[in-house]
């Protein structure tokens, strides 16, 4: 058996950097407290002996854990072989609470005093040798984003010891350390400073965080639409159309042409509606998602990483108390619009089950994911802007009024926000590069099968005319109800495994604007991806995913109906 | 002696705690303990949170959690 290596430390100390540095392997970084929600493994070879390293969540204690995230590193650090414990040498006295926690658990221990740099510049001296001599244990001084230190690191972990340390009163112990170890020298507050104080200042806080959702969200649709116009879909049209015409000149098997090439639209090859393996498979997550994609972790990282989340979460704090929840949830809500899936689990990082579940309910539900965004801009945009603000603006309705209504529903406590603000950082492009490459990595490993697979039922659906038996069993509801074409049932078939084909599916049922908005808001609502399903089960429960079930399928035909009633006195 | 809640902008000292364990394990472990001093910075209007400075770190604390601990100024 390979001896179990554990990352024990507060949440935001660089746990993650220094896994990812430690082995190699990829873990998303960013800084705020709670970025990491699962466990993260890899190997460690030290001396020709290989050691499995398990990054843990962040936790502020292992003997009281406050939340999901909190329990799991508790587990993961009871069954440690070696513990590597984190420490956030700007913040020792914080950090000497689960140092003296984790050594009370007699395991082999080394201590890493992170973000060593930070502390010298804020005139913070550590006295190492002291602290080894008091804890017992090696301490190395290291900074995980540069790498600095982790080379000592790695050569001491063989001297990892168990360490008894005794006293009465955990305060008090940690109180005679502090004044053994450490001596800070005062400075006047820095520019930065003073920014991290203004930035938090209502009167300017709730302006700005409008100004700088409201930027992204800008960039992230006109230069998405900009690399499609400009550039993927010349490239696809030059080079990729002739390729599929030859390919599709030389298959004699009508079978297997429809089912890579697809439906031809007035005799020509039409990416968005043709749905062949090879056309619309190809395209719709290459051309028509993956530039969004892209922008949207480009800018979502960049938000992480220099700190804004943590403030945001404070600026919209008491608007999500009307909710059950606090400020928090605005990340969850934030990583749920780049993937249902990261977001539905962040929701760990919330303390009650309430708040899980209306956090989840309202990720999966009201929260559309950045592939199916992509498709709502491509099939909307091009008919008016309007359109597309006229989902987002009713989504946001369906969130806040979910919110509301689930608040009053669900039994339990609504604790309230408290979190450590951490400082601003300037971004590292090379951890930001890495966070990205990862994200899209998931989003192709994770989503691109279910994206053929959903082509390819969407296709046989159509090819086998059993589109025309759904639609029919489904127009009581898809019809009468919602006033939408019959056809558009088979959309909400595909939805349950994509959310960007079952949208795509649309595209040929030339629906009428008011229709389409009614389509992809149901698409929405109705019920998440069948990954996101998987999350929510796993992470809820049966009985609570039950309930979230009912929960979409009611707020599906309320919103349908009212959208239907509204729109009609439009048209 | 006032609730932290109800604090404007200034410097106090923590004078008591009250609550459950847990709550007041996680704020000694956050620095708010009897005895220290914290800069309150920002009050968020409508029942929004207390932002505070501890030992130059910023913590955001909700208002219900806020009036569970009890300050008094600090003499400048």
């Amino acid at each position: 058996m390979k001896k179990r290596v554990v990352l024990v430390g507060n949440p935001n100390v660089g746990k993650s950097c220094l896994f990812s540095r430690l082995t190699g392997a990829d873990a998303i970084i960013s800084n705020y407290p709670g970025t990491t929600v699962e466990i993260y493994r890899g190997s460690l070879r030290i001396e020709g002996k290989t050691f499995e390293l398990i990054d843990a969540p962040g936790a502020y204690s292992l003997e009281f854990p406050c939340n999901k995230a909190e329990e799991i590193a508790k587990e993961l650090a009871k069954n440690a072989d070696i513990i590597i414990l984190v420490l956030d040498a700007t913040n020792l006295e914080r950090s000497l609470y689960i140092a003296l926690e984790t050594l009370k658990l007699g395991k082999s221990t080394i201590i890493a005093l992170n973000i060593w740099d930070e502390a010298k510049r804020k005139g913070i001296k550590i006295d190492i040798e002291k602290l080894e001599n008091i804890l017992q244990v090696p301490v190395i001084p290291t900074v995980a984003i540069s790498g600095e230190g982790v080379n000592a690191l790695v050569s001491r972990i063989k001297d990892a010891r168990v360490a008894s340390i005794n006293y009465e009163n955990i305060w008090k112990k940690i109180g005679e350390i502090i004044r053994e170890v450490q001596r800070v020298e005062h400075r006047h507050a820095t520019l930065k400073e003073k920014i991290e104080k203004l930035t938090v200042q209502p009167g300017i806080a709730l302006p700005l965080a409008a100004f700088i959702l409201l930027l992204c969200f800008y960039v992230v649709v006109s230069l998405g639409n900009l690399i499609i116009e400009r550039l993927l879909d010349p490239l696809f049209s030059h080079y990729y159309t002739p390729i599929l015409e030859r390919i599709n000149n030389h298959i004699s098997n009508e079978f297997l042409r429809k089912l890579l090439i697809g439906q031809l639209v007035d005799g020509k090859i039409d990416f968005m509606q043709s749905f062949g393996l090879l056309s619309t498979g190809i395209y719709v997550p290459i051309v028509a998602v993956l530039p969004f994609v892209f922008l949207f972790y480009l800018v979502l990282g960049i938000l992480e990483d220099i700190g804004y989340l943590p403030r945001l979460a404070i600026t919209l704090d008491n608007i999500f108390h009307k909710f059950g929840l606090h400020g928090c949830a605005i990340i969850n809500t934030l990583l749920g619009l780049g993937c249902n899936v990261p977001g539905a689990l962040s929701t760990r990082i919330l303390e009650t089950r309430k708040q899980r579940f209306i956090a989840a309910s309202l990720i999966s539900i009201a929260v559309p994911c950045t592939a199916q965004s992509a498709i709502i801009f491509g099939l909307l945009g091009r008919k008016g802007i309007r359109y597309v603000v006229c989902i987002y603006a009713t989504l946001l309705v369906i969130y806040v009024i979910l919110g509301l209504v689930l608040n009053r529903l669900i039994k339990g406590e609504a604790p309230e926000i408290l979190i450590e603000i951490p400082p601003y950082r300037w971004i590292n492009p090379r951890i930001l590069a890495k966070k990205i490459s990862l994200r899209l990595k998931q989003f192709f490993v994770d989503a691109l099968p279910f994206v053929f697979l959903g082509v390819l039922i969407a296709n046989l659906l159509y090819f086998t005319g059993i589109v025309e038996i759904i639609g029919n069993v489904a127009k009581p509801v898809v019809h009468d109800v919602f006033g939408l074409e019959k056809e558009a049932a088979a959309a909400l078939i595909v939805g349950f495994l994509r959310k960007d084909v079952a949208v795509g599916m649309l595209t040929p049922l030339n629906m009428p604007a008011n229709q389409l908005i009614i389509a992809c808001v149901i698409l929405a609502v109705y019920f998440p991806c069948v990954a996101t399903f998987a999350t929510l089960l796993k992470e809820l429960g049966i009985k609570d995913f039950a309930k979230i079930c009912i929960v979409m399928i009611l707020t599906a035909f309320a919103v349908g109906v009212s959208l239907r009633t509204i729109l009609s006195l439009f048209a | 002696m006032i609730p932290l809640s109800e604090a404007q902008i200034g410097k106090y000292r923590i004078v008591s705690v009250v609550g459950g364990f847990g709550f007041q394990q996680r704020l000694k472990i956050l620095g708010l303990k009897v005895g220290s001093v914290v800069e309150v910075t920002t009050v968020h209007p409508m029942g929004g949170p207390v932002v505070l400075n501890i030992d130059d770190r910023q913590i955001a604390i909700g208002r219900g959690m806020a009036s569970k601990i009890f300050v008094e100024p600090v003499e400048k």
